[in-house]
Order: structure tokens, then C-alpha cells, then sequence
């Protein structure tokens, strides 16, 4: 029988990865997050709303599984140091080569962020989430997503050197 | 203009196409005579453009093992919640066909009642309290048959209808709850959900069906509504008789 709910989340599994990589860059954690958020995910399936979008729910669900790992790392005294860079694919050409410093420089502003600024930028810019969303999977106001995004974005942008 | 008149969050969110209706106006108009506003909006945009860049061009590996293990996942849950939609479906068939016969309008409505019931009933019957305490899901009756009727089972009650057990299951936070169906020559038929808790027998859902008609079809809809509420409370699979005998027998301890 044709499952909408399985076979979605199996799509979704490299989004899962990519927003688990954001969170703790560790090619390790990350796919042990990704599991964690397919067993949570599936033992409650039944509190899933149809009518909003899987990948919102399973970003919270991921978020709080990542949450619960490091604060169990520290009552342990143990910190998850990120050890794996952001892979991107490698590019020929003097074109691409510049194409490829902006991604570098984009990607170094982004880790420069206070956390509760990359963690909106990253869900909203590049996971594509509203910020109803957002504010779903953190659990804060929208308003209070919409200020750290937009600081997050003045920030990023000074260390782009966009004008405004 | 000034930018001053606007906060950057309503610039960011005309940048990002989510202002309403009333700011987006107000910025469009704004941004035409203002180059440092319209730059200000500018940048937002940017930074989705970088962003976004960035998110496309990172290389995400999802290893084949932990494909697998989730597919592996996904075929356990997927059917263990086939098992308990057809469980419950051939129960509800063994226990009473005739009430999946009868009408009902595709045009439910879900009214929430006293101590937070859902009554889900057809415009016709009318939604005040007082409808739905006559429609005699209190009855004596029906508390006795709750205790002690075993599923597939009917039992006339003394106000001249009769209760038919449907399934026995638990709910997420472990309280037994009962299917069970009501029939009564003068008011529509009522399938029902009871949840037993610290105060007893407790009525969580209830449709009403419209009285049985010559040409009857089956009540998808209904069904649909029930197997919604039974996978929205988490229900278990149904009990086996053993088991439901058992935890019965517990409730009357």
C-alpha cells in the first residue's frame, strides 16, 4: 500500500542531513541525528498534521533529538567539536573559481553567527522554511524569528561587504 | 521617505515576498523614490541569493546504510498502522454490518461538548448539549454493557434500544477505551468512543448517523472520521478476547 508519509520522509532525507550537518558538521552525528528523527518520526506519525509540511515537523523533531544530544554530551563532560567541513563540489574555471570564494566567504560569514542567528538564517535562507515555520521548530514568536533573522542577515551581509 | 518609517523586519519580509498586503504597498511605493530603502531591501535579497547558493552547492551524503535502516523503519510502521486499520474495519464488519449501510451525509460537522467530547453529527440533529444528552450515550445501559459486554457482542438496553461492542484498545495514555455503537428505533444510530479514566466510563467520541433509509450506502466518510480519531489518540491494535476479558476485569478491581 502506497504510504505518502514513508515515502516522504525517505525523500527528505537528504534535507534532514544537509540541516543536521548545519547544526553539529560532523558527518557522524549528523547521520546518527537523521536516524533518531526517522525512529521519532515514525513512532509518532500519528501527531503529524497533514495539512503542514513534513519537513517543518521533522526540522523540530531533528532539532530537539540534537538538543537532547548535546546536553547529554555535557552532563558527561563531553563536547561534540565539529570536525567536518562543509563539503562543495570542486570547480574548474576562472568564473567558477570566483563563484567558488563567495560560496567559501559565505559559508565562513555564516559560522562567524551567533547560534540563534545561524540557526534562523539556515532554516529560513537555505532550508527554505517560512517563519511561521521556523518559529514552529524553535518554539519562539514569529516576531522573535523575524528579529534575529533580519540581524542575522544586516551581519552577514557587512562581513559580505554588501551595500545597503 | 525616509527608512526610518520602516523596521527592517518589514523590509526583509517585502524582501522575502512575506509582508501583507498593507506593508507590501506601502514599501513598493516607498522604494521608487527612495535608493537607500530600495538598497536596504536590496541586501536582504542578497543574502537569500548567497544563502541559497551556498545550501545548492553542499554536497550531502546519506549513506546507503542508513537509507536502508529507514526503509527499514518505514516498512515496520507503515504496517503495523495497515494491520490496525484493517483490524479494526473486520471487527466493526463481524459486529454489526447493518450500521454501515445506513446514510450519512458526507457533510459532517465536529462540535467539541462537555468535558472535552467530540460530537461529530449531522446539521439536522442540532448541536445543543441538551440533543446530545437525550441521545442516551449516559444511559445505565450502556455503562453495564461498557463493563462487562465483550467486542462483537449486542445487548438490548431497558430504554428499548441496544448497544453492540465494536473493539476494546488503548489509548496513548494507557486507558482502555471501547468502540461501541447504539441503536434505538426512535433516534439516529451513534458509534462511539468510551475511555475509561479515575471518574469511569468517559464518552471521548461520538457520531450520529442519520436514521436508517431504504436505499442505504456506506458511510465512508464516518469511517474515515473515526479511523482519524483513533490514529489521532494513538489507539492500539484491537484487543484480542483474552486480553480484553483481562482488562476488564482490572477495570471492575
Amino acid at each position: 500500500m502506497p504510504d505518502t508519509f514513508s515515502d516522504s520522509l525517505i525523500a527528505l532525507l537528504p534535507n534532514l542531513k544537509r540541516f543536521a550537518m548545519s547544526l553539529c558538521q560532523r558527518q557522524d552525528v549528523a547521520d546518527d541525528l537523521v536516524q533518531i528523527t526517522a525512529e521519532r518520526a515514525f513512532q509518532s506519525r500519528s501527531k503529524f498534521d497533514p495539512s503542514t509540511r513534513l519537513e517543518a515537523w521533522l526540522f523540530r523533531i531533528l532539532r530537539n533529538a540534537w538538543i537532547d544530544m548535546v546536553r547529554r554530551n555535557k552532563t558527561r563532560g563531553i563536547e561534540i567539536e565539529p570536525t567536518d567541513a562543509l563539503d562543495m563540489p570542486s570547480v574548474d574555471g576562472v568564473r567558477d573559481i570566483e563563484a567558488r570564494l563567495m560560496l567559501d566567504q559565505t559559508n565562513a560569514a555564516l559560522q562567524t553567527l551567533v547560534e540563534e542567528q545561524r540557526e534562523v538564517i539556515i532554516l529560513v535562507c537555505m532550508e527554505e522554511m517560512t517563519y511561521k515555520e521556523t518559529a514552529n521548530i524553535l518554539e519562539v514568536p514569529t516576531g522573535t524569528v523575524m528579529s534575529r533573522l533580519s540581524r542575522a542577515r544586516v551581519a552577514l551581509a557587512e562581513k559580505l561587504g554588501i551595500n545597503s | 521617505m525616509t527608512e526610518k518609517q520602516f523596521t527592517d523586519e518589514q523590509l526583509m519580509a517585502f524582501a522575502d515576498g512575506l509582508a501583507d498586503p498593507q506593508d507590501t504597498a506601502a514599501i513598493e511605493a516607498a522604494v521608487a523614490n527612495d535608493a537607500a530603502l530600495a538598497g536596504r531591501v536590496d541586501m536582504f535579497r542578497q543574502t537569500t541569493v548567497h544563502l541559497s547558493e551556498l545550501a545548492a552547492a553542499r554536497i550531502v551524503d546519506v549513506p546507503e546504510a542508513l537509507e536502508a535502516k529507514v526503509r527499514e523503519m518505514a516498512m515496520a510502521s507503515d504496517a503495523e498502522n495497515d494491520t490496525k486499520v484493517v483490524e479494526f474495519a473486520q471487527m466493526r464488519a463481524q459486529s454489526r454490518p447493518s450500521w454501515y449501510q445506513m446514510p450519512l451525509a458526507a457533510s459532517l460537522f465536529l462540535a467539541i461538548g462537555v468535558a472535552g467530547t467530540y460530537f461529530v453529527l449531522q446539521p439536522a440533529i442540532g448541536t445543543n448539549t441538551a440533543d446530545l444528552q437525550v441521545a442516551g450515550l449516559n444511559h445505565p445501559s450502556v455503562k453495564s454493557a461498557l463493563n462487562g459486554l465483550p467486542s462483537g457482542a449486542r445487548q438490548p438496553t431497558t430504554d428499548g434500544g441496544e448497544v453492540a461492542l465494536i473493539a476494546s484498545f488503548t489509548n496513548a495514555d494507557g486507558e482502555i477505551c471501547r468502540e461501541f455503537e447504539l441503536d434505538h428505533p426512535d433516534r439516529q444510530a451513534i458509534v462511539s468512543v468510551a475511555c475509561h479514566d479515575s471518574a469511569g466510563w468517559n464518552v471521548r467520541l461520538a457520531i450520529a448517523a442519520a436514521p436508517v433509509a431504504e436505499t442505504g450506502y456506506a458511510p465512508a466518510s464516518s469511517l474515515e472520521t473515526l479511523d482519524a480519531y483513533l490514529s489521532a489518540t494513538q489507539a492500539s491494535a484491537p484487543m484480542e478476547a483474552e486480553a480484553e476479558i483481562e482488562a476488564l476485569k482490572q477495570l471492575s478491581n
